[in-house]
């Protein structure tokens, strides 16, 4: 008893139906983007996340062995300037870095590629980095093992689209703009209003910069400093810190044995959360004893002149200008300081 | 691949494009499955062989079984081919489930046993397919349908890219008469088809991902005892979504079929306006409800043998039902409360004869909300990953958790009691309706603003490409 089922098609002009909504859909979509352009996004900022994470991990399997890698959280994201890197060293660093996401799984995942002899610069905001927690962005490693062909095909398009259009920015959505909207909540209850919002633009290999627009716009800038809420937090325990040096000193040694180098980075940050910050993590139980375990070489801001006085707006990341200049300094220090640069110097 | 991707907008364009290029109907019927493995390997290319083993061994099993003349020779070959569908799909999804299970008895026997880690990936839409599939098999033993004399129809019927991977679960003879003749959409259905491709990502990017899976995981994902309102508005926040998610693909499904001028049957009916459950059973996932019933609640019985037996299978097909949905003790709990509340259903029916439903728009109302209500507290297990955190949120919901801090902002709180409301008062308004003449009734200018304003906002929203959460059934 077959029987083939057929779908009604309900009686409407549709010719018209479809030029109206293809119209206003058009003219919808335009008003939009010019609307995101005036509030300051612009075409060829392609984002981030772990898609794009991804395509950077693939270039340490898919480069030369001899690499730079950059792994850590915002701090060394924000203020490293790719092209900088490249001037003073010749190589341009594949930038693995992730915001709020502490350094050591990244820094693991590096240690257990066997293909991997390069160098690891680890960025390194003490808090986080000694937390022992996977951070916003811990499943990255997950998703670059398990991306589809489908998932990998939807980051193309969607960096192409990106470099035409504003509007594509995972701040700047429809409900991101809801939630960014104040209203009371009840008693201690966190809202998405008090989550950051937009700080960075994205270019291609994941080059990051300060969103202009949180230098220019008061409203903006305050509230990026009140979302970090001066850094403040609980002390990391003693346990934490040994926990993390202990995996600090596998992965390094794993690396070195290949006939890499490790070398650790703490970026500006400026008070108050610079003070709770080193309340929370102090530098001779932390840094200075990860640097002593690990028998590494380390650049900290406060030990350079050079890295006196930039420009941190949010108290938490470098402008634009000042991660030039940011970089400019401590690659300058790692020329000097670190042998492994100098003995691999980049394929002509 | 899922439909709100842009992978999806570019593979459906160029399908579209070659379908309506002035190729042999044959050589269309090869780029639609073509296309449609396409479609499945986009995800995790390896598990396409499954696909083809389920539907190589099914086409194959049903020829047996049509050829057989004695009734032990048919009951054989249906037994291979249930054994090799229930096989896969027990290896894949039901393994580890299986092994923790065996693990627990023997345990509690005094054998204490480690196996090794079960990390078998579930190949996605599996459960689908092999329903798909063997209700072929099944219907030729029951003489249902005749066998399809060709290999190539059967692989498109399992393998069609609409439906493939979460739904509706179709017969053959839903689809397979429609590969006969060439098919070309006309431009009405065509532009019919685009709207129920722009209404189901409307209700999966705008609705279930952006409006209301932010609420659900906060309060579902919550490690401490909530008050009413959150445990509320997180379950009310979930009915919400999984309602728009699947919905919202099997909606596009059907559009997209459409837009290659074939049909696909409705596999929701505006569910959350259903008085009772009966009545919710006709209305959602209606193309599961009705497999569970031709293949599973009527060869066991039905309701003709006896009260006792009907309250039986009815327990039986709604506890096998829940455990299709996944691996798991608190699916077989949802299942099983929505066994019971058809049994009491039925108990309570038999029992108080209404000559018909009394017009009372209140006492209709008031039915339609306890029904949703109790849906809502089944949707609990459903949701909860465990029995503790099951229990935990029903306390909460029952207000066994006084003084619990609250746990959602205010934004969320809004965004889940409008859209909520909204789908509720949708699904009221519709009951007796369909989206069908509610369209042709409207003006021009109102179907088109309303289409506009959904593309807009699914741009606006930009949907991240999340995955449907049928999939993993």
């Amino acid at each position: 008893m077959d029987r083939a089922f057929t779908r009604e098609v309900p009686k409407q002009a549709w010719s018209r139906v479809a030029v109206l909504a293809f119209a206003l859909t058009l003219v919808g979509t335009l008003g939009w983007e010019l609307r995101m352009r005036s509030l300051g996004l612009r075409a060829g900022d392609l984002g981030d996340g772990p898609a794009h994470w991804a395509v950077e991990r693939r270039k340490v399997d898919e480069g030369p062995r001899e690499q730079v890698v950059l792994v850590g959280d915002s701090r060394i994201l924000f203020d490293t300037d790719l092209d900088i890197w490249k001037e003073l060293t010749g190589r341009r660093p594949i930038q693995l870095a992730l915001p709020g996401t502490p350094a050591p799984a990244f820094l693991t995942d590096i240690a257990d590629d066997a293909h991997f002899a390069g160098l690891v610069v680890v960025g390194m905001l003490e808090p986080l980095y000694f937390s022992g927690r996977g951070g916003l962005f811990g499943k990255a490693i997950e998703y670059a093992r398990t991306e589809s062909p489908s998932q990998r095909a939807g980051h193309q398009l969607r960096v192409r689209a990106s470099r035409a259009l504003a509007f594509l920015d995972d701040a700047y959505t429809l409900f991101s703009l809801v939630e960014q909207i104040d209203m009371p909540n009840r008693g201690d209850v966190h809202g998405p209003y008090g989550d950051p919002w937009k700080l960075s633009e994205f270019s291609d290999d994941r080059q990051t910069r300060m969103w202009p627009r949180i230098q220019t716009d008061e409203r903006l800038r305050a509230h990026a400093i009140m979302a970090w809420g001066d850094a403040k937090g609980p002390p990391l325990t003693g346990e934490q810190i040994a926990k993390a040096i202990d995996a600090a000193k596998r992965d390094c040694t794993k690396i070195r044995a290949r006939g890499g180098d490790v070398v650790f980075l703490r970026p500006p940050s400026i008070n108050p959360n610079r003070a709770n910050e080193e309340l929370r993590a102090p530098r001779a139980k932390a840094w200075d004893a990860l640097l002593r375990e690990t028998a590494s070489f380390g650049v900290h801001f406060e030990d350079y002149p050079a890295m006196q006085g930039l420009e941190v707006p949010e108290r938490s990341h470098l402008s634009a200008e000042s991660a030039k200049l940011f970089t400019r300094a401590y690659v300058t220090e790692l020329v000097k300081q670190v042998p492994w640069l100098a003995a691999h110097p980049p394929a002509r | 691949m899922v439909f709100n991707s842009l992978t999806f907008v570019v593979f459906f364009a160029a399908v579209l494009l070659f379908f309506n290029l002035p190729f042999s109907w044959t050589a269309k019927k090869i780029m639609l499955l073509v296309a449609s493995y396409v479609f499945y390997a986009a995800w995790n290319p390896p598990f396409i062989v499954l696909l083809w083993a389920s539907t190589v061994v099914d086409w194959l099993v049903a020829r047996q079984i049509h050829l057989q003349t004695t009734a032990g020779r048919r009951k054989a070959w249906l037994v291979l081919s249930l054994v090799v569908n229930l096989g896969f799909l027990g290896f894949f999804k039901y393994g580890a489930f299986a092994l923790e299970n065996w693990q627990h008895v023997i345990s509690a026997l005094g054998v204490h046993y480690q196996p090794a880690k079960w990390s078998i990936v579930l190949p996605v839409g599996i459960s689908f397919y092999t329903f798909h599939s063997m209700s072929y098999t099944l219907d030729i033993y029951w003489k249902r349908v005749k066998p399809i004399p060709n290999l190539f129809d059967f692989a498109l019927f399992v393998a069609f890219f609409t439906q493939l991977v979460a739904g509706p679960i179709l017969r053959t003879s839903d689809l397979v008469p429609q590969f006969e003749k060439p098919r070309r959409a006309t431009q009405d259905q065509l532009f019919w088809g685009l709207l129920l491709i722009s209404l189901g990502l409307f209700e999966k990017v705008v609705v279930a991902d952006g409006g209301l899976a932010l609420t659900a995981d906060a309060v579902y994902g919550a490690t401490r005892p909530l008050g009413v309102a959150d445990a509320w508005l997180g379950t009310l926040a979930f009915s919400g979504q999984i309602f728009c998610d699947f919905a919202g693909y099997s909606t596009a499904a059907t559009g997209a079929a459409m837009c290659m001028g074939f049909s696909i049957p409705n596999n929701f009916q505006f569910p959350y306006g259903a008085l009772g459950f009966s009545d919710f059973w006709r209305r959602w996932h209606i193309s599961l409800s009705t497999w569970l019933r031709d293949y599973l609640y009527i060869p066991l019985g039905g309701n003709r043998r006896g009260d006792v037996r009907t309250y039986v299978n009815l327990m039986i097909t709604m506890l096998l039902g829940g455990l299709w949905h996944g691996a798991s003790w608190t699916f077989v709990v949802w299942g099983f409360l929505h066994g019971l509340y058809l049994a009491v259903e039925r108990f309570v029916q038999r029992r108080v004869t209404l000559r018909r439903w009394p017009d009372a728009t209140g006492l209709r109302f008031l039915v339609a909300m306890l029904t949703f209500a109790l849906v809502n507290v089944a949707w609990v297990f459903f949701r909860a990953k465990t029995f503790g955190a099951a229990s935990g949120m029903l306390a909460g919901m029952f207000g066994l958790h006084s003084g619990a801090a609250p746990l959602l902002p205010t934004v969320r709180m809004i965004e889940t009691v409008v859209f909520v409301s909204g789908i509720v008062a949708v699904h009221l308004y519709m009951r007796n309706r369909t989206v069908e003449t509610v369209t042709a009734r409207a003006p021009t200018w109102a179907v088109g603003t309303a289409w506009a304003l959904m593309m807009l906002t699914v741009i606006f929203t930009q949907g991240s490409a999340d995955g449907f959460i049928y999939f993993q059934f």
